[in-house]
């Protein structure tokens, strides 16, 4: 166990003392997505250097760019008596969602105060695309994706997904709330858009599904038209006014009732 | 020859002081500029964590963008937003109260940065400025991030692509220390009528969390809306969530128990079309 440990100490002092200089990303460490738009979230998947037995003490990286040049610092690691390595292990690192353009990034390893960091990846370049360039009509400006509430009524919510990716922005919209007999219920649409800030009245879905024996069930999913529900933005200028922020409205009708307006927040704890 | 002189002169002057101008304008940076009357980034002091925007005043109500309404780049940490062509429409000539063009300019490493704002130039004329580097700080969102260090925001939606029909949202707070989540899961009950549930876990390692306490709420209608009967949670059960073999695939797990039934776990991926 000693010996194993000078060993992998070696590898890790080994690997902090020479520099990297190449410009690709080293075996083991790949950018999510590989050619990432200005809708994306970059994600960097690194190839853990400290296994086995080591760990993070503390925060395990932060980011800073200047210049289009990105730098990861990672946190400081100690070993931590485990042996075993996960099958594959990575860390896995947020770069931000980056507007169009061409960027490089480092990433160092922990170095004390004072002292130079090595590189692990040193001026990988690569490019973001302009994923406005494909944009088709109403052009919808922003994605709307996350979790909606009324603060002045909790208990029930709207989950929005858009594909901010692609031409289109389409929507899948999921309202969790409360049938007729109390007991909760859910529903999906999934509006095109008529402006580039409301969208379309579409169809509301209430789906059913029999369980069965096993995991997933066998029996197919049963969805019928329980209403009608559309989105709108248009005054989401409560970006305006401070502490209001990003208001929207959903318009429904459920079954033959009569149709309900109620004005949705971003969620924010 | 005296006439040719001083014409001479005069060019020679402008020569130098264009170059005195340009000089100057090498030698003092550009000045950083506040945001116009109407203009904001939201929120005004972003973090790393953050999807900045940039609500902007419609100088031109009354017209529409003819295509794209803009488009947004970055060279060196200095973000370019170019404004799309704009037409006068024969639409009402009243312009809604506070018209205002919202820009997603994208969630930011921690650095400094500038922002330009230019209205849409035909090919081979401007820049048009709206307004000209507004200097701006995004903070390290990681700076106070606590025990367990979460890495990655896991917020959105999840499903098993093999077996569509239910789903998971997430939302975390990845603006906090703690990256504090809220999970609602879009299910169905044992009498095959759509049914959901939210569960609230804290982190127990930077890649997974504890198991949580999942609960049913109940809420009669009212006369009103909202309804004035409040909600009535209950524990039905426990889950938990587990992103440790994350992979390329942005891969989970769930794995919840009903009361007195037995431990199941499911597969979930980022849902994507």
């Amino acid at each position: 166990m000693k010996t194993s440990i000078r060993w992998w100490s070696a590898l890790i002092i080994c690997g902090m003392c020479s520099v990297a200089s190449a410009q690709n990303l080293t075996s083991g460490t790949a950018l999510y997505p590989a050619n990432p738009t200005s809708a994306d979230t970059l994600t960097l998947s690194l190839g853990s250097t400290f296994c086995p037995g080591y760990t993070y003490t503390a925060n395990s990286y932060s980011v800073a760019m200047v210049q289009n040049a990105i730098t990861v610092s990672l946190g400081r690691p100690t070993f931590n008596q485990l042996s075993l390595c996960p099958s594959r292990p990575q860390e896995y690192i947020d770069l931000g969602r980056l507007p169009a353009g061409n960027y490089t990034l480092t990433v160092n390893r922990f170095a004390e105060p004072g002292v130079s960091p090595a590189a692990l990846i040193s001026n990988y370049a690569f490019s973001v695309a302009n994923a406005r360039a494909t944009k088709t009509s109403p052009y919808v400006r922003l994605d709307y994706s996350g979790h909606w509430w009324d603060p002045n009524d909790p208990g029930w919510g709207l989950f929005i997904w858009q594909d901010a990716r692609g031409p289109s922005d389409s929507l899948l919209a999921a309202w969790f709330t409360y049938g007729a007999d109390g007991k909760q219920t859910w529903y999906t649409f999934q509006p095109a858009w008529a402006t580039d800030l409301a969208t379309q009245q579409g169809d509301m879905y209430q789906a059913s599904r029999m369980p069965g024996p096993n995991v997933p069930p066998p029996n197919p999913t049963t969805a019928v038209v329980a209403g009608k529900a559309k989105l709108d933005f248009t005054n989401f200028n409560g970006l305006f006014e401070p502490g209001t922020g990003e208001v929207g409205k959903f318009i429904y009708t459920v079954g033959s009732g009569q149709e309900q307006t109620r004005t949705i927040r971003r969620f924010k704890p | 020859m005296f006439a040719y002189f001083a014409m001479n002169k005069r060019l020679n002057k402008s020569v130098v002081c264009l170059a005195l101008l340009s000089f100057s304008a090498i030698a003092i940076p550009a000045f950083a500029q506040n945001l116009p009357a109407s203009t904001v980034l939201v929120p005004a002091n972003p973090t790393s964590a953050d999807a900045i925007k940039l609500s902007l005043k419609d100088t031109t109500c009354g017209g529409g963008y003819v295509g794209n309404p803009y488009r947004v780049n970055m060279v060196q940490n200095a973000i370019t937003v170019n404004l799309g062509q704009r037409v006068l429409t024969s639409g009402p000539s009243i312009c809604p109260l506070s018209p205002q063009e919202n820009i997603a300019l994208g969630q930011l490493p921690a650095g400094n940065y500038s922002l330009t704002v230019n209205y849409y130039a035909a090919p081979g004329t401007g820049p048009f400025p709206v307004f000209t580097n507004y200097a701006f700080t995004v903070i390290d969102a990681r700076t106070n991030k606590a025990d367990k260090y979460v890495r990655l925001d896991y917020s959105g939606h999840w499903w098993d692509p093999n077996d569509s029909g239910w789903g998971l949202f997430i939302w975390q707070d990845a603006r906090s220390p703690t990256d504090s989540l809220l999970a609602a899961w879009f299910t169905y009950a044992a009498d095959g009528k759509p049914n959901w549930y939210v569960f609230q876990p804290a982190w127990q390692t930077s890649t997974s969390t504890q198991t949580a306490p999942l609960a049913n709420s109940t809420r009669l209608p009212g006369a009103t809306s909202p309804p004035p009967t409040a909600g009535t949670p209950s524990a039905v059960g426990t889950a938990s969530l587990d992103f440790t073999n994350f992979g390329t695939a942005d891969e989970g797990k769930i794995t919840y128990t009903f009361t007195g039934g037995q431990t199941l776990t499911r597969t979930i991926q980022r849902f994507r079309p």
